[in-house]
């Protein structure tokens, strides 16, 4: 059985992770910052008593609860879908990426930006953190299929959104 | 956009869900889910880049010195404490003594819910200190009354015993509590009602002080609501200032011992 990691190696390790589910949600760079401060105060106090295999997706958990938390008593609503983002969301675009990849970018943005909770939550975990549906699921305390025909209708809605907004960048 | 032969299916197939091979077969030869596929695999791709976003500098530090403080930091002594950390000597109670106060308790609980329930039948209270003597007189067999110590002392057989025969004016026996007035009583007067007697802020107030308005209400909310704004504000001040100086030491530290290859 291997060691499990000291408390601040495990905030080290999904440090990141936590403030992309915190900025996916509050759409403010800032205020990610300061619930993934809180987030990660949770992980580094009760990370021993967590399994280290399901320590991604109880991070995801304890930072998605932190946004919500802040929303609610700051009273904040999360930016319109209108409003770019200020943190760069793609750090390293493609080299043939232009314009184009630009405008489906904040079309993206956008449209996530329209999509309810746990929607938004889902389509963060699946498809930017890769996270397997399980863990999903253990995360957002979920039914697994509950959370496949959400994933689903999410994927759909966007595809929908951005057909809608901006047909010329359907392919 | 949904193709309209397979509306499901097609879901099914992008979040990787396993589907016949039709589905497959159609997802290729349909324009429109040809489309939908193309599109889907452009988002997903999208979505995977922002993997790439990452935590500003310092703020699992900051975290890591913020847990680490409040670790440290002494208990309030306002919170409960755990039951574990209680002395085990309560907790190690007998059962027998546990189930002799729960019963008592019932016992209490269920004679009080006796004496209080509304149809209970008027019981004859108990003689009570002042029935006893009230009644006295009634008994057929008093006993006479104490002599003086004088007298117990000389021996005097001819004295004559006390008529107890004599009628003696008897007080009418006090009412119990739940005896119902007599008809030709005159109505008590009206009892007053809360709204009736004025309270002691209402008595206290000038004659210039009147109820807040809804103005003062809404500005007192305001200002409620204002002062939690700027507590907010300060922790995330503070917050923030935190996460600077973490991020500051290790430029500090490049600038005082730079790397030397």
């Amino acid at each position: 059985m291997p060691p499990s990691p000291s408390p601040d190696a495990v905030v080290q390790r999904h440090a990141d992770l936590v403030y992309r589910v915190a900025l996916s949600l509050l759409r403010d760079a800032d205020e990610a910052a300061d619930a993934a401060q809180e987030a990660l105060v949770k992980v580094w106090t009760n990370c021993a008593d967590i399994p280290v295999a399901k320590h991604p997706a109880w991070c995801a958990r304890v930072a998605r609860n932190a946004a919500l938390d802040l929303i609610r008593r700051r009273n904040v609503r999360p930016r319109p879908a209108s409003e770019p983002i200020d943190e760069p969301t793609c750090a390293s675009p493609l080299p043939d990426a232009g314009v184009e990849n630009a405008e489906l970018d904040v079309e993206i943005e956008r449209a996530l930006g329209t999509l309810d909770e746990p929607y938004r939550s889902i389509v963060v975990l699946r498809e930017v953190e890769g996270m397997a549906y399980q863990e999903i699921a253990d995360a957002l305390d979920l039914p697994l299929n509950t959370m496949k025909v959400y994933l689903h209708r999410a994927k759909r809605r966007l595809r929908e959104a951005i057909a809608e907004r901006a047909p010329e960048l359907v392919p | 956009m949904t193709c309209p032969d397979r509306p499901t299916d097609l879901d099914l197939l992008l979040i990787g869900a396993p589907v016949d091979a039709s589905v497959r077969d159609h997802a290729e030869a349909c324009t429109v889910c040809a489309e939908e596929v193309a599109l889907d695999a452009e988002i997903t791709a999208a979505l995977r880049a922002r993997r790439t976003v990452t935590a500003p500098a310092g703020l699992a530090a900051a975290a890591i010195a913020q847990a680490r403080a409040q670790a440290e930091a002494p208990a309030p002594r306002s919170r409960r404490a755990p039951a574990a950390s209680r002395p085990a000597v309560r907790r190690a109670r007998p059962l027998y003594l546990r189930t002799a106060g729960v019963a008592l308790a019932a016992l209490l609980g269920l004679a009080m819910l006796w004496s209080l329930r509304p149809d209970a039948p008027a019981v004859p209270a108990g003689p009570t200190t002042a029935d006893a003597t009230d009644r006295q007189p009634a008994d057929p067999t008093p006993e006479p009354e104490p002599l003086p110590v004088a007298q117990e002392t000389e021996d005097e057989p001819d004295t004559p015993a006390p008529d107890v025969t004599a009628p003696i004016a008897a007080p009418p026996p006090a009412p119990t509590r739940r005896e119902a007035p007599p008809a030709d009583r005159p109505d008590p007067a009206p009892t007053p009602q809360p709204e009736d007697v004025p309270s002691e802020n209402l008595a206290q107030a000038t004659p210039g002080d009147s109820p807040p308005t809804p103005e003062e209400v809404a500005q007192a909310e305001a200002e409620l609501k204002l002062a939690f704004a700027l507590v907010d504000n300060a922790q995330q001040r503070a917050r923030r200032a935190v996460r600077e100086e973490a991020s500051s030491i290790p430029t500090a530290l490049n600038h005082v011992i730079p790397f030397a290859p």
